[in-house]
């Protein structure tokens, strides 16, 4: 598991849940990109962290962006600490994120640690980018985020955001605005609203290969945003993706037909991670059975629903009688790794499962 | 001077009930030592068994005073709280108590054995529950969302069931003061302070100053 890929090779690293998700991308020529973060259940560490100094890159010179797709906690958790090590590495979020409202919002929940992980993240982020002096990019749609010119035989490299749309993004700014507390009212935890409007979509080409990593990003009825504002976009970059994060965790409320159709190639290789929310557990039966209906590749990190531990009998009685439901949040972990050769053409992905990952087909729901 | 008083939840957590109204009841959680307090707007000078109190409650006076200590008379003065000077905390001297103490004779408190402790957050309110996440407190078993019923929660905790309440819940046995064991299920939500301007404008020169630094117009 451990060995780095070569340096023609493009990898692409999906971890998950623990409780969230991680994806690593190398693009070629020992340059990475690391997008969310979450924690390995083993080491309690970051789990790009794990990986990369496993595999022995230096995160220094070797992480070249660090990207925070939105502030949920299960997107979130770990990236203080990753983005504190990859010193050099440039710190994107959503432009939604990046305003007073936000910023002020996060200094008073940071002050509090011990509340919404989310937002103590975002602090220790926010704390390490002012030491460092480095400063953030906003990510909005049709944005060029990275780029690596190719000469010297290095294939080109261009990291280009989907979303948020600047319709989502005004949307984003009233609902953060709304966050943030008022004199004299209560204390409380932060609970993240929805819909999520700041979600980040990246699509990222390394030569001619091309990825599509969705995020959280949802269907929204108004065209100006969500999936349909992407699809219609005449401003994204060309060309067809052989590699989808599938995004929302599966979920119908997230799945465009037209992106299948116009954004990958027939039977992409598709991979996504699960969540559990009360008694929602996403992927449902239904959304594996439509993903396996639009390609046979499809992976996904762990199975979606677990059995809950059993606690000490009267514990397990006082429970009974005192909830009207209950269910652990999947705590399973795994890897999905795909890599191929960044000349030899046809493209030959190569998939390797780790942990608890399994393909969609081998899935018993 | 104001005066606060102490009253004790359960064995790990302790209420900070104030008799003035423009101070909102506080409860902290963990092991409570004076050390914890002196960071905070309370100060607590007594004895860091805080499991040594919250039987004898002297409401009239604001105080509890600890029992299983020397005469309660010759503590008084220690059990009070100055919650008037926020700043720079210092207790200050009582004068002598025109009251009488009588020596109060020794009394068992009721004690609470855990077995399962999760930290709550309220995600969801519906009609007859709320969806909250719970955190187990040893880190032994993996969170757990679940819809807990209305109907468990005190009449007086039912008004602090907002999205974003923090609560506890605890099940074990209570061991009363007669050596009875019961079963027991409490689930008890935080009394947390409110936001006050000054913490609001302070997060406000904070964002500023972090806007300025990292170049965000």
């Amino acid at each position: 598991m451990l060995t780095p890929p070569l340096k023609e090779e493009v990898e692409i690293s999906i971890f998950g849940p623990g409780y969230g998700e991680c994806i690593l991308v190398h693009a070629g020529f020992n340059d990475w990109i690391i997008i969310d973060s979450c924690i390995s259940p083993s080491s309690k560490e970051p789990c790009a962290i794990e990986y990369l100094s496993g595999i022995g890159v230096p995160l220094d010179t070797g992480v070249k962006l660090v990207i925070a797709t939105h502030w949920h906690d299960d997107h979130i958790r770990g990236i203080g600490k990753t983005v504190n090590s990859c010193s050099n590495a440039t710190f994107v979020c959503s432009d939604g994120l990046l305003t007073k409202e936000f910023i002020t919002f996060i200094k008073a929940y940071g002050a509090r640690p011990g509340l919404t992980e989310g937002v103590n993240e975002f602090d220790i982020v926010l704390k390490s980018l002012e030491t460092s002096h480095r400063t953030p990019k906003y990510a909005s749609a049709e944005k060029a985020l990275w780029k690596r010119n190719g000469p010297n035989g290095k294939p080109s490299c261009c990291i280009t955001a989907l979303s948020p749309a600047d319709f989502a993004i005004h949307l984003a700014k009233i609902q953060l605005k709304e966050l943030f507390p008022q004199e004299n009212t209560t204390k409380r935890d932060v609970v993240a609203p929805q819909p999520n409007n700041v979600a980040v979509v990246i699509w990222l080409e390394v030569g001619d290969i091309c990825l599509l990593l969705g995020s959280d990003l949802e269907n929204s009825p108004d065209k100006r945003h969500g999936w349909a504002a992407i699809v219609d976009s005449n401003l994204r970059p060309g060309g067809i993706a052989s590699v989808f994060k599938i995004p929302h965790h599966g979920s119908k409320n997230a799945d465009l037909p037209e992106v299948w159709q116009k954004m990958l190639i027939k039977n992409p290789l598709a991979v996504m991670t699960p969540f559990s929310k009360g008694n929602v557990s996403l992927p449902t039966l239904k959304d594996i059975n439509r993903i396996k209906s639009q390609t046979s590749e499809g992976y996904i990190t762990a199975p979606p629903r677990v059995k809950r531990v059993k606690k000490p009998k009267i514990v397990e009685q006082f429970v009974k009688g005192a909830t009207k439901s209950i269910y652990q949040v999947n705590s399973f972990f795994g890897h999905v790794r795909f890599r191929a050769d960044l000349k030899s053409r046809p493209i030959d992905w190569k998939t390797e499962l780790f942990q608890s990952a399994t393909s969609l087909n081998s899935l018993k729901v | 001077m104001q005066l606060a008083r102490f009253e004790q939840c359960d064995q790990e957590r302790l209420r900070i009930a104030s008799d003035n109204s423009d101070i909102n009841d506080s409860e902290e959680e963990g092991k409570i030592v004076p050390s914890l307090y002196m960071d905070r707007k309370w100060k607590v000078i007594t004895n860091p068994n805080i499991t040594s109190y919250g039987q004898l409650t002297f409401q009239e006076c604001g105080f509890i005073a600890p029992q299983e200590e020397a005469p309660v008379d010759s503590k008084i003065n220690s059990t009070y709280i100055d919650i008037d000077n926020k700043s720079n905390l210092l207790q200050k001297e009582i004068p002598e108590s025109p009251i009488v103490w009588y020596p109060l004779k020794h009394q068992k408190t009721t004690m609470f054995t855990s077995l399962k402790k999760w930290r709550g957050v309220v995600l969801k309110t519906y009609k007859d529950c709320f969806l909250c996440r719970l955190v187990d407190q040893d880190g032994n078993s993996p969170d757990e969302e679940a819809e807990i019923l209305l109907t468990e929660i005190s009449d007086e905790d039912l008004q602090l069931i907002d999205i974003g309440a923090v609560f506890y819940w605890s099940i074990g046995y209570q061991i009363n003061p007669s050596g009875t064991r019961t079963r027991s299920s409490i689930i008890r939500f935080r009394r947390l302070p409110v936001w006050r301007s000054e913490e609001l404008s302070e997060a406000q020169k904070k964002a500023e100053k972090t806007l300025i630094t990292l170049g965000i117009t």
